[in-house]
């Protein structure tokens, strides 16, 4: 079974975005698109539409922020970072995330 | 609860910097092709074919921006300004309705809300004075040694103060009439008042023995009559001949403990009474204070901490069996001084109590047929509007977008009525004193607007408006929209069998005709009040009030001759003839003209 491209589980996408500039550091938004990309295996593919209304909303909640910058082959670019209240988000999220999974899990495999 | 606030916080600096929002959004969009375009062009794709890869992977550009725009928390804003914009462009289309509308709430909260405030200021306003709930008023009159009987016995009572209101007599100086209280010395500090300027009475100044001709002026007479002078303390004011010192202004809205009286412009001493009065030759009131058979005065105390009103009651009836029994001769036994609490006869009497709760339901009775006048009105256009909000359900609006749209036509309405009440009642409460210029005293009380009773008032009309504001959008989500575009006869076929708009015509034309007789009586008694008939031609009497005091050369021979030479004596030749009489009842209804 092939995951349908682009189809982010709803809810994980704040996870994945937070994850992600939390190992890399300051990015801009193509590049946690590309990133994503990669790291799922070519299979997560984030459209536009999603990605940056989620920044929008990481920043308003203050566990991002954002500045101008230039990239590699100087563009300027809006370069976002994980804040200290983004890390603690990150941790909480991925907790709850680790425990849905082994519940889904262990119902999947049987154990009642 | 701080993320959110930060997360509102975060929102309002992206809405009034929107400008650079968009620009923001631009430049992504532009980073995010161009990047793309790149790529393509890495992996050797040529460059139009690389440009209208990328193009298709990235979407539609509007729907990008909208979505950012939803989510930098625009969308709101956006179809609030649509929904004013929309309500403008109704309310100006039905300029009759608007106004109709707008008139009627502004009317009945703004007279609700006046009469609540009259009311108020006179029934439910506290004392200004401390703790009044423990002040209680010992009923009937009292004597004197009676009263220091009473206070003498400090079981239940922590302080006693005595009472007694004087006639109106004139400042020397401008002639103009005040009324006078005369009180025991601890009457301010029993009522735990803190003067304006200067001090109350001190221990001892109602002294019989040596009298100390010191005064309390109110604050209306310290402003009206005194000018406000900030060194009035230690000036001295004459009254009847008599040069009083004036030593404290009362605080502000005092008016004594008795609200249906005419506020006490001065307060003298007990002692003084006789000296002011000239009584010292008059039998009734000389040494009044030395008999116990004479019963003058009025007893408030205040009621120690810890003790019951029930127990201070039957200790006073207790000590009032016991005076009975140590002074049969004097204190007769049909004597029966009873407690009452102090703001329990605030209430100005009872004739006025039942007036105000009159007022009260008048108020209610007005602000209840604004409301069901507006909610009529609104009911009717709802079935009007039929067609309209069918059509733009057919279109696709969604229900709760159109309940908004409602609600935000509502609420506009309501506001404008609230802006327009304040109006009113400023305009109303204007009204008052030169309704009743001849009772001005007695009105003497700051009327401002109370808040609590706005807001109820307002609330009550908000929550009608609203309710009957969103009539059609419940209506319309519940009809076929097929039935309601089709023709006209619609409007007619729609209207609720289950009688809700009767029901409104029925509680507004009840309302309405208990108002219209309650008004209508109410006018008739006060045209009765100016019509009765004194017995006597008014038109062309005039009052002149004269003095025959000591100082002013009279004594009782001479003051006799002049009351029997006067009408005979017309030295005037623009009256017809004269009368002279010593006191005037009609002082008050303003026949001086």
């Amino acid at each position: 079974m092939s995951l349908p491209k682009s189809e982010v589980m709803y809810g994980t996408l704040d996870l994945l975005v937070l994850k992600t500039l939390e190992t890399l550091g300051p990015l801009h938004g193509y590049s946690i698109a590309r990133r994503l990309h990669q790291v799922s295996r070519e299979v997560l593919r984030l459209n536009q539409g999603t990605l940056y209304p989620a920044l929008l909303r990481l920043e308003h909640n203050g566990w991002i922020n954002s500045k101008w910058g230039t990239t590699e082959t100087s563009r300027k670019a809006r370069y976002y970072s994980i804040t200290k209240a983004g890390r603690r988000r990150l941790q909480q999220e991925a907790g709850h995330w680790e425990q849905a999974a082994e519940i889904i899990n262990r119902v999947l495999e049987g154990a009642f | 609860m701080v993320t959110r606030l930060r997360c509102v916080l975060s929102r309002l600096r992206f809405l009034s910097h929107r400008r650079e929002f968009e620009g923001r959004l631009n430049d992504e969009w532009q980073l995010h092709l161009d990047l793309l375009i790149e790529e393509y062009a890495r992996q050797g794709v040529p460059p139009d074919e690389a440009r209208r890869r990328a193009r298709v992977e990235l979407g539609g550009r509007d729907r990008f921006n909208q979505e950012c725009r939803d989510a930098g928390g625009f969308r709101l804003l956006e179809e609030l300004r649509q929904d004013a914009g929309y309500t403008r462009r109704v309310l100006a289309r039905n300029p009759g309705f608007t106004l109709v509308v707008v008139l009627t709430l502004a009317l009945g909260i703004g007279a609700s809300t006046a009469v609540f405030s009259i009311v108020d200021a006179f029934l439910f306003r506290p004392f200004p004075v401390a703790q009044p709930d423990r002040l209680a008023r010992i009923g009937g009159l009292s004597s004197y040694p009676d009263f220091l009987d009473y206070r003498k016995d400090g079981q239940v009572f922590s302080d006693m103060a005595a009472v007694r209101d004087l006639m109106e007599f004139p400042i020397d100086r401008t002639g103009e009439f005040v009324w006078a209280e005369v009180v025991t010395a601890n009457y301010f500090d029993m009522l735990g008042l803190r003067m304006t300027l200067g001090r109350a009475f001190v221990r001892g100044e109602d002294d019989y023995a040596q009298r100390h001709p010191v005064v309390v002026v109110s604050h209306r007479c310290w402003q009206r009559t005194l000018g406000s002078d900030p060194g009035v303390i230690g000036k001295t004011l004459s009254v009847e001949g008599e040069p009083l010192t004036i030593v404290g202004v009362a605080p502000r809205g005092f008016r004594g403990l008795d609200m249906a009286a005419m506020p006490p412009d001065l307060w003298l001493p007990i002692s003084m009474l006789e000296t002011v009065k000239h009584l010292d030759s008059d039998p009734v009131w000389h040494n009044v204070h030395l008999r116990r058979q004479d019963r003058w005065l009025g007893i408030v105390g205040r009621i120690k901490p810890g003790v019951s009103f029930d127990q201070a009651r039957a200790r006073v009836v207790l000590v009032t069996r016991q005076l009975k029994m140590s002074y049969p001769a004097t204190d007769s036994a049909d004597w029966q001084p009873k407690l009452d609490p102090v703001g329990g006869s605030r209430s100005a009497g009872a004739d006025s109590a039942t007036l105000f709760k009159l007022l009260i339901a008048a108020a209610l009775c007005l602000l209840a047929i604004s409301c069901t006048n507006v909610a009529g009105l609104l009911f009717a256009r709802a079935f009007a509007r039929q067609r309209e909000i069918a059509t733009r359900l057919a279109l696709g609006a969604g229900r709760s977008r159109l309940i908004r749209q409602l609600l935000t036509e509502s609420i506009i309405l309501a506001f404008l009525a609230f802006a327009l009440s304040l109006g009113v009642f400023q305009f109303l409460v204007g009204l008052l004193p030169w309704f009743a210029r001849n009772f001005d005293p007695v009105l003497d009380v700051s009327l401002v607007l109370d808040r609590r009773i706005f807001v109820l008032c307002a609330a009550t009309s908000a929550v009608a408006t609203v309710m009957f504001g969103l009539a059609p959008a419940l209506a319309g989500s519940r009809q076929e929209l097929t039935t309601a575009l089709k023709d006209q006869g619609l409007v007619r076929s729609r209207i609720p069998k289950s009688g809700r708009l009767g029901w409104l015509v029925v509680a507004q034309v009840i309302l309405s005709v208990i108002l219209l007789i309650g008004a209508g009586l109410f006018i008739r008694t006060i045209l009765h009040f100016q019509s009765v008939d004194p017995g006597f031609k008014r038109n062309d009497l005039v009052i002149v009030p004269v003095s025959l005091r000591k100082q002013y050369g009279f004594d009782s021979a001479k003051g006799a001759e002049f009351c029997r030479r006067s009408p005979e004596n017309n030295r005037w030749p623009a009256f017809l003839a004269f009368s002279v009489w010593s006191v005037c009842w009609l002082w008050q209804s303003g026949c001086t003209e």
